[in-house]
């Protein structure tokens, strides 16, 4: 056992996927670790300094939020150790993600238009209508080629099980998928050799996969101009709006470069109007088109919902489905999974207590100290707390908090993130840290794809559940092997 | 009988700075439905603008204008002819209010007119505020506690056309006692919400030759769902039921869904909108 790893220790019961013991290797690691135990302490950490700075260089950066501060732009700290998985386990996980997606397109499109899930009493239309994501201007209309969440961002962890469970599911636009791609390019250039004598399946497909989804539910079958409609160079995600727009070879566009006549959307360029047909738009629903949502927000384009319920042009994904990944609904995913598709579902979900059941809330709040407590509305790690690591005045607050807005909290139990050798700066070596992964699902018109992996994220704080970039999160190059 | 009437809807809005670009909905366009007939309209505008007119998400048809040219002033000019069939609004035959009960209580009926239950910031109130208004059993047949609350409505609120804002709360309202038609219906939306009672938020033209209040400007009523019979206008502010002297232009879950004007512009000053409406028969 060489140095960056000399003081390796697994932490039972989480499952350590590189590490069986302190000093085994899991089988499908043996290899891949070989060719870390060659590096010195110093000289990884020089490998280590060099990757980040080509991220700096590239722009791979993100911004935080915090209440009351500025945002501050930040490189996306990244791991140079692969996440694996094997081939085979990942096949199966992607025909779960592909059916689950699946349903709640179809659960999608049954809300806004015959309700027939509502009526039969499957999902309570209390908790559906009432959702602040459920939109009335998508009612009595479905979207060109059928397709509501075109873009689905699936959040897997693996617990002590062994088995994967889905987390959540995020179907507004998610992001992350350019840090895949950039991880990937970054291992590519950092450890030509490894790669090559590794069969790791393609990511770089993905740009290729998403244009083809946009094309095929184009007003136009199959051909049409598209675009991707970014809030702007301050917004957080603005890299991943660059970089996908560059690499589908598509125009970048702020709302003050669309204009809509007679309800067919144009790009204003220097050789006059040019019409759009799909937008992949990076603008959260409330603000797309002022006209009919918030009037003070310029970011959007004036009469783009109308342009869309005419069917003149496709957004990406539909607005709305904020109404399928709600934290509330997450519990009826597997029920809806059956209920559209007479299937068993694949993927796991994680048990669920709703705080509006009078049993479940009960429940919650004699065992705040052993659930995750997580606000139905927010995303991004925000406002979540473990109640483990809360003191007892935390957990009184919290309680309160619970009492006074019963829909707006779930609970679940405390799931055991597996955990993966992380290179830890301030320590020089590998330690264990735990980890999650976002899968991207693309569905459009007869068209299915999942990326081959992920975007692993790594919580780099030490014990640390929470493994949003928002809240100090790193990431991993995932390889399916 | 059927009366011809003649509308007019008047709108000037001026700006200090320029308006680099301006985006108008206007819901001024009376509906086609029922004894309501639009036979024919006109929209002029000082800046010579197209103007497009398309049917929205709840079904009404909405006068939509674009304009990416600058400009200082922006007036625009609607009129309409329409045809109201005159009406016996108290021509009805209700069910027992075993049979309303179980209807309203049905699943079929709550996914029907759920968004027009659910009680939304501009018509939600404190429970001891409603205690003030009568209380509605369903021992009650729903259209007679409907006429009752419309009167105590009314009797609550004087009529102050500057007492209040478009965005003044219910609570607002409440404190001063005093309102217009928008307040009257929001209150009175309020109050049957909290008892499950469907109601929804109109606007339309009134006709100008009886003495009304609200009548220069849009006016606002409700209508209510009677089990059996359908959707029935009430207005508050006139404590009287609308009849062919109401001229609809749309319905909503409130105010916010039936704005008569919606701008979206680019430009830094502040400006100044007035509108004037006249209702004339033939």
């Amino acid at each position: 056992m060489k140095n960056l790893f000399n003081h390796y220790q697994t932490e039972p019961p989480f499952i350590d996927e590189v590490f069986k013991t302190s000093t085994e290797p899991q089988d499908l690691y043996k290899d891949i670790l070989e060719a870390f135990y060659n590096y010195s302490s110093e000289d990884f950490t020089r490998l280590n300094e060099s990757a980040k700075l080509a991220f700096l260089h590239e722009g791979v950066t993100f911004s935080l939020y915090g209440e009351g501060m500025d945002s501050v732009e930040q490189v996306f700290p990244f791991d140079l150790l692969p996440r694996t998985i094997s081939a085979q386990e990942w096949d199966e996980v992607s025909v779960g993600l592909l059916q689950r997606n699946t349903a709640i397109n179809m659960f999608l499109e049954d809300i806004y238009n015959d309700q027939k899930i509502l009526k039969d009493k499957v999902v309570p239309a209390d908790m559906v209508l009432s959702s602040p994501h459920f939109n009335k201007l998508m009612q009595g209309f479905v979207p060109t080629g059928g397709i509501y969440n075109h873009i689905s961002g699936t959040d897997l962890i693996k617990h002590s099980d062994n088995k994967f469970y889905v987390l959540e599911d995020n179907v507004r636009c998610p992001s992350g998928v350019a840090y895949v791609l950039s991880n990937r390019n970054a291992m590519r250039k950092t450890f030509t050799k490894i790669f090559k004598d590794f069969k790791v399946r393609p990511v770089d497909d993905y740009p290729e996969q998403l244009l083809q989804v946009m094309l095929s539910v184009s007003p136009h079958a199959g051909e049409g101009n598209c675009v991707v409609l970014t809030p702007g160079a301050y917004n957080s995600a603005f890299y991943e709006h660059a970089i996908l727009a560059h690499m589908m070879g598509v125009p970048l566009v702020e709302g003050r470069d669309l204009l809509v006549k007679n309800n067919i959307v144009y790009m204003k360029t220097i050789k006059g109007h040019v019409r759009v047909d799909v937008v992949y738009r990076r603008i959260d629903d409330d603000f797309i088109d002022p006209m009919v949502f918030d009037p003070t927000s310029m970011l959007g384009v004036p009469g783009l919902m109308q342009a869309y319920r005419e069917g003149n042009v496709t957004l990406i994904n539909a607005p709305g489905t904020g109404a399928s990944d709600d934290k509330a609904i997450y519990d009826y995913i597997p029920t809806i999974i059956k209920y559209y598709l007479d299937e068993e579902p694949i993927l796991n979900n994680v048990p669920t207590y709703h705080c509006e059941r009078e049993e479940d809330l009960s429940y919650v709040l004699d065992n705040l100290d052993k659930v995750v407590i997580k606000p139905v509305d927010m995303s991004g790690g925000y406002g979540i707390y473990i109640g483990s690591k809360c003191s007892s005045e935390e957990l009184e607050e919290l309680a309160k908090k619970i009492k006074a807005n019963r829909r707006g909290y779930v609970a679940q139990p405390i799931m055991n993130l597996s955990q993966h050798s992380t290179f830890i700066d301030d320590e020089s070596c590998f330690e264990p840290r735990h980890v999650d992964l976002r899968a991207f699902t693309l569905l459009g018109k007869d068209h299915s794809y999942v990326l081959q992996g992920g975007l692993t994220r790594v919580a780099l704080k030490k014990g640390s559940l929470i493994v949003n970039s928002s809240q100090g999160g790193g990431s991993k190059d995932t390889w399916i092997v | 009988m059927s009366i011809l009437y003649q509308l007019e809807y008047n709108t000037t809005n001026l700006y200090d700075a320029e308006v680099a670009e301006g985006h108008f909905d206007f819901k001024i366009l009376p509906l086609q439905e029922g004894q309501q007939k639009l036979l024919s309209y006109k929209v002029k505008s000082n800046l010579n603008v197209p103007y497009e007119v398309y049917h929205n998400h709840q079904g009404f048809d909405v006068v939509r204008v674009h304009i990416y040219e600058p400009f200082q002033e922006f007036k625009l000019q609607f009129n309409a002819t329409v045809e109201v069939e005159e009406r016996n609004v108290f021509d009805m035959l209700f069910k027992s209010t075993q049979q309303e009960q179980a209807y309203y209580q049905s699943d079929e009926c709550r996914l029907q007119y759920y968004s027009e239950t659910l009680v939304t910031p501009s018509t939600s109130i404190g429970a001891e505020r409603i205690k003030e208004f009568p209380n509605f059993t369903w021992k009650q047949q729903v259209f007679y506690y409907l006429e009752e609350l419309n009167h105590s409505v009314h009797d609550y609120l004087a009529f102050d056309a500057q007492a209040t804002e478009v965005d003044s709360s219910l609570e607002e309202v409440l404190s001063l006692k005093k309102g217009v038609c928008q307040d009257y219906a929001h209150l009175y939306i309020a109050i049957a919400r909290s008892y499950g009672i469907a109601v929804r938020y109109v606007s339309g033209y009134l006709h100008q030759g009886k003495d009304f209040k609200g009548a220069s400007q849009l006016h606002a009523w409700v209508e209510a769902y009677v089990p059996y019979i359908g959707w029935v206008g009430f207005d508050p502010t006139n404590a009287i039921l609308a009849d062919h002297h109401y001229i609809k232009i749309c319905h909503g879950s409130d105010y916010h869904d039936c704005s008569p004007i919606k701008g979206v512009l680019r430009t830094s000053g502040s400006s100044q909108t007035s509108y004037q409406v006249r209702v004339e028969t033939q």
